[in-house]
């Protein structure tokens, strides 16, 4: 009864708490097994799929800064067809929400991938990523471009039913971007991807990451990107998704107060599998305490002030 | 899970062992690893990769060496305090049923082989136990017959240790773990003898359990990542000339 309080709707979707674990952060959920219940959370969202299988960029690949890290994985992953064959039969038996990111070079192959999705049963949604920092084509560099992203987005919702959620960077004209994701139809927006970002070797006198660039994640971007989901609610109407360092309770609530209808959680993972459903604890205490559902602190701030 | 600490000791330069009461007890094999949080802070963040060296009951040994601010930190912990642990992690050795064992360490990489050892020596399998360092201070247990090289010539063999290794005679069943350097060495051994060659991989690790894809290694079959896929590789599933 009390989970009741937690519940959100997004579109037709109903997640039985705000918490998702964000792309790249999960795997493809298997791996999350030995140390929670995924059925508990609101739902996963899959490392970045693309049409064909990617081998992603070479050694090293992170590099762990003041409270948070760099990563330039640069979006290893099975490609969509291993996926379906593969992954999504353990996926789809869960019982949480199964939110697919996908990525492409060019619009065709996000459409391709997109397609291959909607042919499946067992996604919820897909999110859209144009925002990786860590691949050389596609990927932030359509998503600084708010006409590419119009199209892509409104090509997607052509071709499928399944929500489309759009992640953004944090390097671009955000709000733009993101009132155009809404104008092509997006049923919601992820905000935000790392922040690109890079650590030289002093010794060796070059970029440490092979990759030489990649994205800021953990505790050091929050207040960056709480931030951002704050002026982008009050620039859209579609539900925000937050991400960006959410460590803790108190730092998911400042995101749903914000204007976050969702929280990803991401690098937090990686330093405690066990995190998400802490948070959920500390979110249902809350509501509990303050006698409300969760869903009415969304975008609170700004009425507050 | 949380671990109390038993003691923490400084055995050598820089180098400390640290031995924890873990919450409930666990199950782990030589070879596999956890993964330790050495403080509730944000920074440093991620947590850090150390290798059993030994299990008893419900406590484990790691051997570590200070190289940075985690290490820094874990080494000024106290008996009594807690650290948070996720383990076990990873695969392990592949030792069952052999009926004698080679092992060869590069400086702290001896510290999986100590748990296989131990693991060896109570099914009574024998074996030759290959331990080689820049210099006689870096050696810092003892409990079983070493074969020493110092690259100074300080203790043992002057030289490295898998030159030490190709003037034994050796067994059937290499185990390894050190530098990658090193490691690709005694892989040439392979091919002039012929053994099966196991090598546990260091890397630097996000997660430790397989989600971040950081602490991948070029194999045949594509980048594996060593925390989850390894750190224990047979040595001629590596890709060397993408490695070393």
């Amino acid at each position: 009864m009390e989970q009741s309080r937690l519940k959100i709707k997004i579109k037709n979707l109903e997640f039985k708490n705000p918490i998702v674990l964000a792309s790249g952060t999960c795997g493809y959920g298997e791996e999350m097994q030995p140390f929670i219940n995924l059925n508990n959370l609101g739902g996963i969202v899959i490392k970045g799929l693309s049409l064909e299988e990617r081998e992603g960029n070479p050694s090293p690949r992170i590099f762990e800064t003041p409270c948070g890290m760099i990563n330039a994985i640069g979006l290893q992953n099975v490609g969509v067809d291993r996926f379906i064959k593969e992954k999504l039969p353990f996926l789809s038996g869960l019982n949480t929400h199964i939110i697919v990111n996908i990525y492409g070079e060019k619009i065709e192959e996000y459409l391709k991938i997109a397609e291959r999705l909607d042919e499946v049963d067992g996604i919820s949604a897909i999110e859209v990523n144009v925002s990786c920092p860590n691949v050389e084509k596609g990927g932030i560099e359509f998503g600084k471009d708010k006409e590419v992203v119009f199209a892509l987005v409104s090509s997607l919702k052509e071709i499928t039913n399944i929500p489309i959620f759009v992640k953004l960077t944090p390097e671009s004209d955000v709000l733009s971007v993101a009132r155009e994701a809404e104008r092509a139809g997006a049923d919601a927006i992820t905000l935000i991807n790392t922040i690109p970002a890079m650590v030289i070797d002093v010794e060796k006198k070059r970029p440490f990451l092979a990759a030489k660039k990649g994205g800021l994640s953990g505790p050091c971007i929050y207040p960056v990107a709480l931030r951002i989901v704050y002026d982008v609610y009050e620039k859209v109407n579609i539900p925000i998704i937050g991400s960006g360092g959410i460590y803790n309770t108190d730092v998911a609530l400042q995101y749903m107060m914000a204007g976050a209808s969702l929280i990803q959680i991401g690098t937090a993972n990686l330093v405690n599998p066990r995190v998400s459903l802490e948070i959920i604890e500390g979110l249902k205490k809350y509501a509990e305490i303050e006698n409300i559902n969760i869903s009415d602190i969304v975008g609170i701030a700004h009425t507050s002030c | 899970m949380k671990a109390v600490i038993l003691s923490n000791l400084r055995i050598a330069k820089d180098i400390f062992v640290l031995n924890v009461k873990m919450e409930k007890p666990i199950r782990a094999e030589p070879g596999q690893f956890a993964m330790i949080k050495v403080s509730n802070t944000l920074d440093p963040y991620l947590r850090r990769p150390f290798s059993v060296a030994r299990m008893k009951g419900d406590s484990l040994t790691f051997f570590y060496r200070i190289v940075g601010k985690g290490t820094g930190i874990l080494s000024k912990l106290k008996e009594g305090e807690y650290v948070d642990i996720l383990c076990p992690l990873g695969n392990s050795f592949e030792y069952k049923g052999i009926r004698r064992a080679t092992l060869v360490a590069g400086g702290m990489g001896v510290a999986p082989l100590l748990f296989l050892a131990q693991r060896l020596t109570e099914d009574n399998v024998p074996f030759e136990f290959f331990w080689g360092a820049e210099t006689e201070s870096e050696f810092f247990t003892d409990g079983y017959d070493f074969l020493y090289s110092t690259m100074d010539g300080s203790r043992g063999f002057k030289g490295n240790v898998v030159e030490l290794f190709s003037l034994n005679e050796t067994s059937k069943h290499v185990f390894g773990c050190g530098p990658l350097a090193m490691l690709y060495e005694l892989f040439l051994k392979q091919k002039q003898r012929d053994f099966r060659l196991y090598v546990s991989v260091e890397n630097m690790m996000g997660c430790g359990f397989g989600v971040c894809l950081g602490c991948v290694i070029d194999t045949r079959e594509g980048k594996k990542r060593v925390c989850k896929d390894g750190p224990v590789f047979k040595a001629e599933d590596i890709t060397w000339n993408k490695v070393v």
